[in-house]
């Protein structure tokens, strides 16, 4: 929100991953019409690598899924087998349950971090950004020590009385859903922030002066304005949730399990029956396609990667008008003791920290445990562990070979990235819009049902098991993402910069390079961390691309959680944890660095 | 701080619904004025800092009252703890003889206009002005006429279906100004409101709110750092200064008879002159400056011969002569060094004999004698047009 409303609101302002914009003249002014700019041809690259890997595989799978003879066979059985109906009813159950979770403890812990107290929102904001890049992977496993027979949880009940021996917790509908709503609230949290951090807080004060309580306020103002926010989060976390198999894989067991787990299952056990696996990934696909279809009859998906459209928020205003007859209430209720109506926020913000931080905190003490099989915690400490990870050449090969994979898929990320944020931001051809929404598309289409189409393509290219095959692999979640970053950045360059070198007589490359590229370096170096840690952390293409010989970290994590549950693996954690941490403060060092430099303001999220 | 207000302040606040349109007759001699604003000793510290020192003050019912300083001089900070956005550390705010400092700002009934308008994006002009009637429970008929008169008001009438971005800065501010006296408010808070708008528009801006003023009847405090706009419109400045205020009165009173030299050099232009004071007759002060000129003034308070002093004098009051006039009047002499055409007026630099550098500025008007650079020169003025001061 700035101070004087900009008028004539450009049409793709923003970003969901966006460093603060600056409200004026950052975009370039219409150049000459022409009907295909010369830029769009930068836009080549990417739209070819979606082709290779978006496009074809599901063709592939199409394809696959239908065999001679009895095309539909697979068909027929996912359709009528209670085994799969019911699993993919229980699919959307849990996907919306993560998500009403997310958003009731996900709202207030947004709020917390834009619009709490200064103290508050800097350390909620910290603590939120660290969870939010650590692995899925890692932060389940943290939750897979706090369930355990012998965890924490155990030990209180016990210890408290409450129980005479331990509960069964792991392996329980309710550790998949609680570990589902911790694991993706990051991704509920971020889209309300972005949202949130724009909403002026003067308007709250207004409201205050104008003789609306807090909850009033709240409610006519605050909540309608967050709107944007509520909806992307909404649909982000609930598409996560249809593909999603890490957390109820190894938090749920075998039994009653959800889709996608059974699809992982099959894609990796059940290689002698491809047609039957690429009619169950189709399935995953039709039914997404079918959800995204009835989500954009009532939000613009657009909203999911720039949830600050005003057009939502105006119909959110609108709706007010059956809203007012709740004045008197809102009234009464602001007239009690604000602790009364503020508590519960409070509350959830604490569980959601608590759900965010405690699963990391447990690793970190479980790769301390002397015991494999005691109590834990215990008092029994020991640094054996490290001692042993580091000692054996299948970890540390892991580790390394994530590194190697983290910075290639960084360079060919960002390279492809640039080249379609800079058609994106200055060229001008119709359909912008629609490319930057099949950019996205990896970020909202489950991976699992995906991945073994790009099997089926890199194995007809001989890339499957390859180095390179993974790199593909994990540029399939980078470019999206870091696109996103590029685009956000390139809109808050100051346009008149690189006039200004044209008018001293710079010729447009050389303007570029010369004026834009340093100004905007530090955001380009961002954006390439950020591709790093993508790679860094993937696993769901991982699982079906890198065949028998190449292993990363997170896939031999995956693989040996579920062989045996050891300390060591607590101390594989910790250690990709320890990449993100680092990777993350040299990220906040540079967006200080640029923002002295060239006073443009920015954060992680 | 609002669970305080509920056992502090219940009682006394406006219980009732629009009860402040019962205070909207015009001022009863004397009686108590529910639009009265008191300050007493009100202090706002931070940390380290002290934003506001010691603030007393009386705001007649229905006066309009411009505080005007620097920025950083407080003036937004004491606005803030009327509207109840922030609370004094020290001393008490009283509306109406009612305490007003310990009620959350939900139960202040006051208006205010923000430098940033602060109108609800997500509301058109109709339901934005709509808003305080609404949390006072007015619907139907009654909300509906009370809106269209606030617009109508403010000439707003054609664009109450726009949403805020959709309207020019000007119609923002008229916007936020219709949502600050919808509720009839006894006390309107503006902040700067004008800041945001380009000079020609403030200065019509500055006209409407002067004849608003008088339709509503609601006492205004207005915040400015733009001296031009505190003289034209208010009937009361207060100077403010680091927190502190140097000088309340009228702006003739503020403008001709400075208290201090801050209130004189951020009042408009002066000329000054530094020296000791030699003598005192007849409340008039002799100064002896640096350069050996000597120079006069209405004696200021506290002052005795052989105090530091300094002569302040408006620059219009100030008249201009050729060294060579054969008057017997003493004067200050000096040459122009150089001559600045700024169309209306010229601006003057004068060296005065003995070194120091002064800047006059003249209209260019009929009968008024005109310098060229190296032109020797007398400056005279009336010795009670100057004050000497400290």
């Amino acid at each position: 929100m700035t101070s004087v409303p900009v008028r004539a609101p450009d049409p793709q302002a923003g970003a969901t991953l966006a460093p603060q914009e600056k409200p004026a003249s950052s975009s370039p002014p219409p150049a000459r019409r022409s009907p295909i700019d010369r830029l769009a041809w930068l836009l080549v690259p990417v739209l070819a690598f979606y082709a290779l890997t978006l496009a074809y595989p599901v063709v592939r799978l199409a394809a696959q899924s239908v065999p001679d003879g009895d095309p539909l066979r697979h068909y027929r059985t996912l359709l009528t087998e209670p085994l799969y109906l019911e699993a993919l009813g229980r699919t959307f159950i849990y996907a919306s349950v993560a998500m009403l979770g997310a958003l009731i403890i996900g709202y207030p812990l947004a709020y917390l971090m834009s619009h709490g107290p200064r103290l508050a929102r800097a350390v909620v904001t910290t603590l939120i950004v660290i969870p939010f890049f650590v692995a899925l992977l890692v932060r389940t496993f943290g939750w897979m020590t706090i369930f355990a027979r012998n965890g924490p949880i155990n030990k209180l009940l016990l210890g408290l009385g409450v129980v005479d021996e331990p509960v069964q917790l792991m392996y329980t509908q309710q550790a998949v859903l609680l570990g589902m709503i911790a694991v993706l609230l990051p991704y509920m949290v971020l889209p309300l922030y972005t949202v949130m951090r724009r909403i002026d807080p003067r308007l709250t004060q207004a409201a205050n002066g104008l003789g609306a309580g807090g909850p009033a306020a709240f409610a006519f103002v605050f909540l309608p304005l967050s709107i944007p926010g509520v909806l992307a989060g909404c649909v982000l976390v609930f598409m996560l949730g249809l593909g999603f198999f890490i957390t109820p894989d190894l938090l749920g067991g075998s039994g009653e399990q959800v889709y996608p787990v059974l699809l992982n299952r099959t894609l990796t056990t059940a290689v002698g029956e491809p047609a039957f696996a690429s009619a169950m990934s189709m399935v995953l696909l039709v039914a997404s396609f079918i959800v995204l279809l009835a989500v954009s009859r009532v939000v613009p998906l657009s909203a999911i990667w720039r949830p600050e459209s005003a057009a939502v928020s105006r119909r959110s205003g609108r709706a007010l008008d059956a809203g007012w007859r709740r004045v008197n209430l809102l009234m009464r209720i602001s007239r009690l003791p604000s602790i009364v109506y503020r508590a519960p926020g409070h509350v959830l913000a604490g569980v959601g920290l608590a759900l965010c931080l405690v699963p990391m905190l447990a690793a970190v003490l479980m790769s301390f445990q002397r015991s494999t099989f005691a109590e834990f915690p215990s008092t029994d400490l020991t640094t054996d562990w490290y001692r042993e990870f580091l000692a054996d050449p299948r970890w540390v090969d892991a580790f390394l070979t994530s590194i190697r994979l983290g910075v290639v898929v960084a360079l060919v990320v960002t390279t492809l990235s640039t080249l379609a944020a800079l058609a994106l931001v200055r060229g001008t051809f119709p359909g912008k819009d629609l490319i930057m929404g099949v950019i996205a598309t990896p970020l909202i289409i489950p991976s699992v049902a995906l991945a073994f189409g790009l099997y089926l393509v890199l194995f007809n290219l001989r890339l499957d098991g390859t180095f390179a095959g993974l790199v593909i692999g994990h540029a399939i979640p980078a470019v999206p993402l870091v696109t996103l970053i590029l685009v956000a950045n390139l809109r808050a360059f100051d346009y008149r910069l690189e006039q200004a070198a044209r008018g001293l007589g710079a010729s447009p490359l050389r303007a570029f390079l010369t004026v834009t590229l340093p100004v905007l370096r530090p955001g380009f170096l961002v954006a390439a961390f950020f591709g790093f840690l993508t790679s860094f952390d993937e696993l769901v293409f991982t699982i079906s691309l890198a065949g028998t010989g190449l292993r990363t970290l997170p896939l031999r994590l995956w693989e040996d959680l579920h062989v045996r549950f050891s300390p060591i693996l607590a101390v594989v954690s910790v250690a990709e944890m320890l990449v993100v941490i680092t990777v993350l403060g040299v990220v906040a060092l540079m967006m200080r660095l640029r923002q002295r430099r060239t006073g443009m303001k920015g954060s992680i999220l | 701080m609002s669970s305080r207000a509920q056992l502090g302040g219940a009682a006394t606040a406006p219980e009732t619904n629009g009860s402040p349109a019962a205070l909207r007759t015009p001022v009863e001699a004397g009686g108590s004025d529910g639009r009265q604003l008191r300050f007493t000793g009100v202090t706002k510290r931070y940390q380290d800092f002290e934003a506001v020192r010691g603030f007393d003050l009386d705001v007649r019912g229905g006066e309009f009252l411009t505080l005007l300083g620097p920025s950083g001089s407080g003036k937004t900070t004491v606005l803030s703890m009327v509207a109840g956005f922030q609370s004094p550390t020290a001393g008490s705010i009283h509306l109406g003889g009612q305490r007003l400092d310990r009620l959350p700002p939900e139960r202040r009934d006051i208006g205010m206009v923000f430098q940033s308008y602060a109108l609800f994006p997500h509301m058109t002009v109709q339901r934005n002005v709509a808003f305080p009637l609404r949390m006072r429970g007015i619907r139907g008929a009654e909300l509906a006429r009370r809106v269209s008169h606030a617009i109508d008001l403010v000439q707003l009438g054609a664009h109450s279906h726009k949403y805020p971005t959709q309207l020019s800065g000007g119609q923002q501010q008229r916007a936020a100004l219709a949502r600050a006296i919808v509720f009839e408010p006894p006390v309107l808070l503006m902040d700067e409101p004008l800041g945001a708008l380009d000079r020609r528009l403030r200065e019509a801006v500055q006209f409407e709110l002067v004849n608003l003023h008088r339709q509503i009847a609601s006492t205004i405090i207005y915040v400015t750092h733009d001296q031009d706009e505190a003289l034209t419109m208010s009937d009361r400045i207060v100077i403010m200064n680091e927190g502190r205020i140097e000088q309340v009165g009228t702006p003739r009173e503020i403008y001709a008879s400075p208290a201090n030299a801050f209130v004189a050099t951020f009042m408009g232009e002066s000329v000054e002159f530094r020296g000791r004071v030699e003598r005192i007759a007849d409340g008039i002060c002799t100064l002896r400056s640096a350069d050996g000129v000597h120079v006069q003034g209405r004696n200021g308070p506290g002052l005795a011969v052989g105090d530091e002093a300094v002569v302040v004098v408006r620059p219009e009051r100030i008249t201009l002569a050729p060294a060579a006039d054969g008057t017997e009047a003493a004067g200050v002499s000096g040459q122009i060094t150089e001559v600045l055409y700024m169309g209306q007026r010229s601006r003057y630099t004068v060296q005065i004999d003995g070194g120091s550098v002064l800047h006059l500025i003249r209209e260019n008007t009929v009968g008024v004698a005109s310098y060229a650079a190296g032109d020797d020169i007398v400056l005279r003025w009336a010795a009670d047009e100057a004050v000497v001061l400290r």
